[in-house]
């Protein structure tokens, strides 16, 4: 698939959810009304990992046979799993499986990180973990030349930018972001972490996140959006160290704006509660019905496993 | 291919296998400064001016020993910079007929060697302006190896469409990490006059000028195995023609210059008549016809040049002295690598091989120029623009073949402190221009971000726990302002200790630079009853134009 047909595919996505999200095709009402609009499972990261998205009807249902994937998970700081500034390594292990199982063609896990590379793909776990499943499969990608520049149509501020090329040329994008705190947009979830495809992250900080962020959601929008709260760094995220809220909680969607609503409303930030509202870059993607923040009109369903 | 030339192309090849291990991914495990530890000069210069002997002086004392025995064989064999100006003779070098040799050239390496020792004596160490070993891993660390990885980097790109039809991911996603260096011009010119030599005489820098060179040719006066001729020669001057060195008599072929023989055996394999050998036959006591050592007269002058320039150095107003305090000038923003010795040890210790250069992997040390005074020239310094420093990472102290930067556990390695984070609030995105950014905050490793709430403003904006901050410089080389961040390391408190526990002076000192905890919270406090979280929203958000259909303060898209 080259970008033209990516940014159309992309595009006709975001309409369709815009006409969903306009209540044209409200879940319950639609087609397709046999999954939540939310998956939430609990348990153990890889099982409640699986049954999140078993509960949105499995990985076939996102992963078709020969397809090429990419997952996003944090893998940028140099911090342990139990530090909660990266996903659980296990959460990114197990979708890779699925991945595998649904018979994807190919299978990335890619980031771009803040730290040297290989520190954090080794501290995180993430690397070890996956090399069980596939060999060559974990990449940080820092050097500009794997990156292309590609138009944002609908941005208002961020109206360009050089997106990783795998990403670009993948049938499929899962976002498995680590929930946690973040001292300037409140929260770094799913729509937050895209910054983590793109080359220039630093023109976003200068023009404004809350838009910008809105703005690459429009072209960086996952297919599936897989939220490890298994542990939260509740307190000082994105970096840490902070307070690690261990809630074996995994949230999955469709709508990477529902995902991170849910995320935002399900945990505690700063010993207190916050609504979806409250986040600028949520309230700003669902303005532009990019997708949902008012979870409590969307249907959940939750398992404990 | 001759004896020689495999030696030197083993040495030559290992040489720089060492510098492209140093420089690569892997901890450098391997002793990657073993050619720096044979420089002769470096080691004598080096324990004069530092007022110790260096751990080289082993074996440095081997190759001497050997020299005794040999001959300079360490020049016509395991020097890689005799080594590449041969090489180059051989691009740019000129027949016999047209070279000019300048025989009574041949004591000025000693007037150079008496001239650093001099400097060295008064505590002010030049040397690296002259070791072959220190020119040579510049010339190779910092010019050569970045030109190699960048087209090696663009070879990759240039192909890159024929990896994505091979799809193979090691290959797609493979990534050269480029180098970028200061100086490496002037580095770059000072070679190029060097093989420019090359169209006088063939070695011009080993005859004439090389230090280490005059410290083996001293030890080479009578080598016990040396240059034989026998009777048979014919006196067709072949040899003479053939030596790179210049070390045979021209009118009596017969004659040696030991001092000046790197045993290369040229003269051996080109005699039609067989009639040098080397070997330990007595030989018939010779009087070369140029002096090869300097006169009293020209010691004294070349003594005196040498602490002049020392004293001249130490008068400079960038001078390091001993102790520092009121009255010092230093450039502002100079960052020694990390447990970089006190300046004054750390310029006298340093050798400016660029070794800690080529084995940074963030390329954040760079070679300075004048900044710090001549005596700081070449010298590493830290540039967080261009990468931050590691707490994870030593490699620069691996490498360095003086200890100028001391070896430390993981542990204190975290401890040694390089300096502070300073933001300028009027470049601060969030300080000057209220936007919510916070990526020093993001980025640091320690927790020495604190975010505040400022009145004025509505984002959170950040400020540095001086005592948290390593001076590592994520903040700096990530701040999203262009050209000069907003944060800035200065070298303010870094921790430069000659013998002890970073961490205990540290400690001492009042820091708690730590990855494990955060400093206490600026906002919101623990008891706060702000309901404010950084990053968050309280109702309806500032700058955000509450939607006309939807009243506040519920946020627009929801129903109350």
């Amino acid at each position: 698939m080259d970008r033209r047909a990516f940014l159309k595919t992309q595009l006709q996505g975001t309409l369709l959810l815009s006409a969903g999200a306009s209540g044209l095709l409200l879940p319950g009402t639609g087609l397709a009304a046999a999954e939540p609009y939310l998956g939430i499972a609990k348990g153990a990261p890889a099982s409640a990992t699986r049954a999140a998205v078993e509960l949105l009807g499995g990985m076939k249902r996102f992963v078709k046979p020969g397809d090429r994937v990419v997952i996003k998970p944090n893998m940028s700081f140099n911090r342990t799993p139990e530090q909660a500034s990266n996903t659980h390594p296990e959460v990114v292990r197990e979708l890779a499986v699925m991945c595998r199982e649904a018979q994807a063609g190919k299978v990335f896990i890619l980031d771009h990180t803040l730290a040297s590379a290989r520190l954090c793909l080794e501290r995180s776990g993430i690397l070890e973990a996956c090399e069980s499943v596939e060999k060559d499969m974990v990449y940080s990608i820092n050097e500009s030349h794997l990156y292309e520049e590609v138009p944002i149509p609908t941005g208002t501020l961020l109206t360009r930018t050089q997106i990783v090329k795998e990403v670009l040329k993948a049938d499929v994008l899962i976002a498995a972001p680590v929930a946690k705190s973040h001292s300037a947009t409140g929260v770094s979830l799913s729509m937050k972490g895209m910054m983590g495809l793109i080359w220039d992250r630093w023109i976003m900080h200068r023009q404004g996140l809350d838009e910008t962020i809105a703005d690459l959601c429009t072209v960086l929008k996952a297919d599936l959006t897989v939220i490890d709260g298994s542990r939260v760094l509740s307190t000082n995220g994105p970096n840490g160290p902070g307070k690690v809220l261990i809630e074996n909680t995994i949230i999955a969607s469709r709508d990477m704006v529902a995902a991170d609503a849910c995320a935002v409303e399900t945990f505690t930030w700063y010993g207190r509660r916050f609504k979806a509202s409250q986040v600028g870059h949520i309230r700003e993607a669902h303005r532009r019905k990019l997708g949902r923040m008012d979870i409590e009109n969307l249907t959940i369903k939750t398992v404990t496993v | 291919m001759g004896f020689q030339r495999w030696t030197q192309t083993f040495c030559l090849t290992v040489f720089l296998g060492l510098l492209v291990f140093a420089s690569g991914d892997l901890l450098a495990s391997l002793a990657v400064d073993a050619f720096l530890q044979l420089d002769p000069s470096l080691a004598l210069i080096k324990s004069i001016s530092a007022r110790q002997l260096l751990a080289s002086v082993i074996p440095v004392l081997v190759i001497i020993i050997l020299t005794v025995f040999l001959g300079r064989f360490f020049c016509g064999h395991i020097c890689p910079m005799g080594t590449t100006l041969d090489l180059a003779d051989q691009v740019f070098g000129v027949p016999y007929k047209n070279q000019k040799a300048v025989p009574h050239l041949r004591k000025v390496k000693y007037l150079v060697l008496i001239a650093l020792a001099a400097a060295a004596a008064v505590g002010v160490d030049y040397v690296f302006l002259a070791s072959p070993l220190s020119l040579i891993t510049r010339f190779y660390g910092l010019v050569i190896l970045p030109m190699t990885r960048y087209l090696a980097g663009q070879g990759h790109q240039l192909l890159s469409p024929l990896w994505e039809q091979l799809d193979i991911n090691s290959l797609l996603f493979l990534q050269i990490r480029p180098q970028r260096f200061a100086t490496q011009f002037f580095v770059l010119l000072f070679f190029a006059g060097l093989f420019s030599l090359s169209r006088i005489t063939p070695r011009f820098w080993c005859r004439y000028l090389c230090p280490a060179g005059a410290i083996l040719a001293l030890f080479s006066r009578k080598p016990l195995v040396h240059r034989v001729v026998s009777d048979q020669c014919n006196d067709c001057g072949k040899c003479v023609r053939a030596c790179s060195m210049g070390a045979i008599d021209p009118d009596r072929p017969l004659q040696t210059c030991y001092e000046d023989c790197v045993v290369c055996l040229t003269c051996e394999k080109v005699c039609p008549e067989s009639a040098i050998s080397f070997s330990r036959e007595p030989v018939p006591a010779q009087k070369w016809t140029t002096a090869t050592l300097p006169g009293r007269r020209q010691f004294i002058v070349a003594g005196v040049a040498g602490t002049t320039s020392a004293i001249v150095g130490l008068t400079g107003l960038n001078a390091a002295l001993a102790k520092s305090g009121q009255g010092q000038v230093a450039p502002p923003m100079l960052i020694r690598p990390p447990a970089a010795l006190p300046e004054p040890e750390f310029l006298s210790r340093c050798v400016r091989c660029g070794e800690c250069m080529v084995a940074c992997p963030t390329n954040t040390l760079q070679p300075i120029w004048f900044e710090a005074g001549v005596m700081g020239l070449f010298s590493p310094a830290l540039t967080p623009r261009r990468g931050f420093c590691n707490p994870d990472c030593h490699r620069c102290a691996d490498v360095c073949p003086t200890e100028a930067i001391r070896k430390l556990t993981p542990k204190e390695r975290v401890w040694a402190k390089t300096g502070t984070a300073m933001i300028h609030r009027q470049k601060c995105l969030a300080w000057e221009f209220d936007q919510k950014c916070m990526v020093c905050d993001e980025v640091c490793p320690f927790g020495a971000i604190q975010f505040s709430r400022e009145p004025s403003l509505s984002v959170t904006v950040p400020r540095v726990l001086e005592d948290k901050c390593s001076g590592c410089g994520y903040c700096e080389y990530h701040c999203p302002v262009q050209n000069q961040a907003a944060i800035v390391v200065t070298p303010m408190n870094a921790l430069r200790l000659e013998h002890g526990s970073f961490q205990q002076a540290g400690e001492h000192a009042g820091l708690r630079i730590s990855r494990e905890e955060k400093g206490p919270p600026g906002y919101p406090g623990p008891d706060s009853t702000d309901s404010h979280a950084p990053g968050f929203d309280n109702g309806a958000a500032p700058g955000f134009a509450p939607d006309k259909e939807e009243k506040p303060p519920s946020a627009p898209g929801f129903s109350e």
